[in-house]
Order: structure tokens, then sequence, then C-alpha cells
């Protein structure tokens, strides 16, 4: 019992009066304002639910396609090289050289051609 | 002391022998010779220098060639010189003497030269990526002879041999071959080797496995008097 005194006699709130008539009515009408607020929106999102699904689906069927156009690039074994080779012509292959002596004493030094043409 | 008058004995040598080897030589003679597989027809015209018919005899078992005629002939020192071979093609001759060059690197004997001789045809590429661009520059100008040969055709049935149309379109013909033969002309030789004062050397070219025909030079240094 004592405790409950002490309670009550240290509590600040105790000797507050409370809000008067004006105020307390504009509470009122802020908190119903509020609370109309909260149950209107519901109702304008639940008008969009079907968007969800098909924003789904969406996402899925843009990886599938991303990964069927993946695979097949890795795949097909018809991958670009990675250099061009140049034409055939283009190549010009270093001659050939060949130095040797007759028995006569008198040296030959002759060079193959791949392109001469006389 | 006594060593300094061994090195300057063994220099005073060196300088004289050099010297001595250097005057004895007084030159390069240059034949430019073909050699082909037919037989010739009125005989050959080598030169009579025995030196020269005595290489070729030496040679003859060893190229595959049954007759030789001559191109040109050049007397030159060491540099560069023109020479002309078959259909007009010019030839470009460069000798180079190594111990011009580098003369105090490893001489070999006295009185010998070491040369370094090159031949191409006239025109061709001083680089060696330039080849490609060249062939493809070639392609294009063998399209264009085509088409002026069938113009020319057609404009000798039409109007007929010696008309002006047809000189001109010949006259273009010929100066388009000149530049195919100038876009596809190779450097040919480029060997280096050592020669005795007097000594002929024969240095040549052909297609791989011989070809009907070889290009043949006939290089001899030639002794002072």
């Amino acid at each position: 019992m004592k405790l409950k005194q002490y309670l009550i006699e240290g509590d600040p709130a105790a000797r507050d009066g409370g809000l008067d008539a004006f105020h307390a009515d504009a509470m009122r009408q802020r908190v119903l304002l509020e609370a109309l607020e909260a149950t209107t929106q519901p109702a304008v999102a639940s008008g969009l639910w079907w968007l969800r699904p098909i924003a789904v689906a969406g996402a899925l069927a843009a990886c599938l396609i991303v990964a069927v156009v993946i695979g097949t690039r890795i795949n097909t074994g018809e991958s670009t090289p990675a250099y061009v080779e140049r034409p055939f012509q283009g190549r010009v292959q270093p001659p050939r050289q060949l130095q040797f002596s007759s028995p006569g004493g008198t040296r030959i030094i002759w060079t193959f051609h791949q392109e001469f043409d006389l | 002391m006594k060593t300094f008058r061994l090195l300057t004995a063994a220099v005073a040598l060196f300088c004289a022998s050099t010297t001595y080897a250097q005057a004895r030589h007084n030159g390069f003679s240059v034949i430019l010779l073909v050699g082909d597989n037919q037989p010739a027809a009125g005989g050959d015209n080598l030169p009579p220098a025995p030196g020269v018919r005595k290489a070729l005899a030496d040679v003859k078992d060893f190229l595959p060639y049954k007759s030789y005629r001559v191109f040109d002939t050049q007397w030159m020192q060491k540099g560069s010189a023109r020479m002309k071979g078959l259909d007009e093609q010019e030839y470009e001759v460069e000798i180079t003497d190594l111990d011009d060059l580098m003369p105090n690197i490893a001489k070999t004997r006295p009185g010998v030269l070491r040369v370094v001789f090159k031949l191409q045809e006239s025109g061709a590429a001083s680089i060696p990526g330039e080849e490609y661009a060249r062939s493809m520059q070639a392609a294009d100008l063998e399209k264009q002879l085509a088409a002026l040969r069938a113009n020319k055709a057609e404009l000798s049935v039409k109007y007929g041999e010696g008309n002006p149309a047809v000189v001109t379109a010949e006259r273009r013909i010929a100066d388009l071959e000149k530049r195919i033969r100038a876009v596809r002309a190779h450097k040919l030789i480029d060997s280096s080797f050592e020669m005795g004062v007097g000594e002929t050397v024969v240095v040549g070219t052909s297609k791989v496995g011989g070809g009907d025909k070889g290009l043949v030079v006939l290089l001899t240094s030639v002794a002072g008097k």
C-alpha cells in the first residue's frame, strides 16, 4: 500500500489536467484522418495485383533468352579465329642458298627462289 | 721498348700486306648469262676468255642447263651497276668488299677478298614487308592488263592493225607490262663469300628444282698489272 502511495505521489502526470476540449478534438480528427487514409491505400495497390506475376514472368523469360544465347555461342564450335591468316601469296618464303665447289675448283653459289621467273 | 718495336713492325707488316693485296686487285668482271634447258640454236655467244670458259666447263655437270647465252657484261669496281636481261628486264648488281666496311676484323688471308654480291630485278622492294602490298598491287594491274588486251583485240577486229586506236592500246599495254614487271621485281641473290684475285665464282639463281631457265653470273676478280 505504501508503495502504491509513493507511485501516485511521484507520478508527474497525476497532477496534469489533461488536454482541453479543443485540442482533444483536433487530435481525434487527426487520428481519424490517418486511419481513413490507411484504409484507402490497399485498395489502390489491390488494383495492380496482376502486374506482379507478369514482372516475374518477364524477368524469367529474359534470363532464359540470355542463357540460350550464351549456350549456343559456346557449343557451336564455329567460333571465329583469333587471327585471320593472310592470303598465301602474301607470304614470301626466304630463298635457299647452296655453296659448293666443282672438282675443277670453281665455286658455285646457287640461290633457289620460289617466285623466280625468267 | 723492345715490345714497342715489335708492335710497330707488326703493324707495318699488316699495312704493307693489305696495301699489296689491294693493289693487286683491279676490279670485277661481271658476265650475266641465262642457262637454258634447250640447246642453243646458233651456238653460244660466250666470251673467249679462258677463265670464263673453264668456269662454265667446270659447272656444266652440276647445273641442269644445255646452253648458255650472254645477256650483258660489265666491268666494275666495287659499287653498283645496271645490267640488261631478257625482254628489256634490267638487273641491279651490287658488289661490296667487306674489308672496306670492317677493315680491322679478322681478315683471313692477304690477297683474298671478302665479297658481298647482290643481284636484284630493277625496282625490287627495299623493305621485306613491302612484298605483300606489292603483290596486291600487281594483282590489280594484271586485271587492268587483261581488260586492256581484250579491248585491243576488239579494236583490231573493228579497225584493223595499225589503226591509231590500236597503236595507242598497244602502247598502253606495253606501259602496263613494264609497271607490272617493276612491281613484281624481286631480290634474287644476296651472297657473301671469299674470292682470290683472278678467281671466277659462278653465282646463280633458279626456281626450286632448277626450272627451265636459270640466271647465271660469272664473277671474276681481276688482277691489276
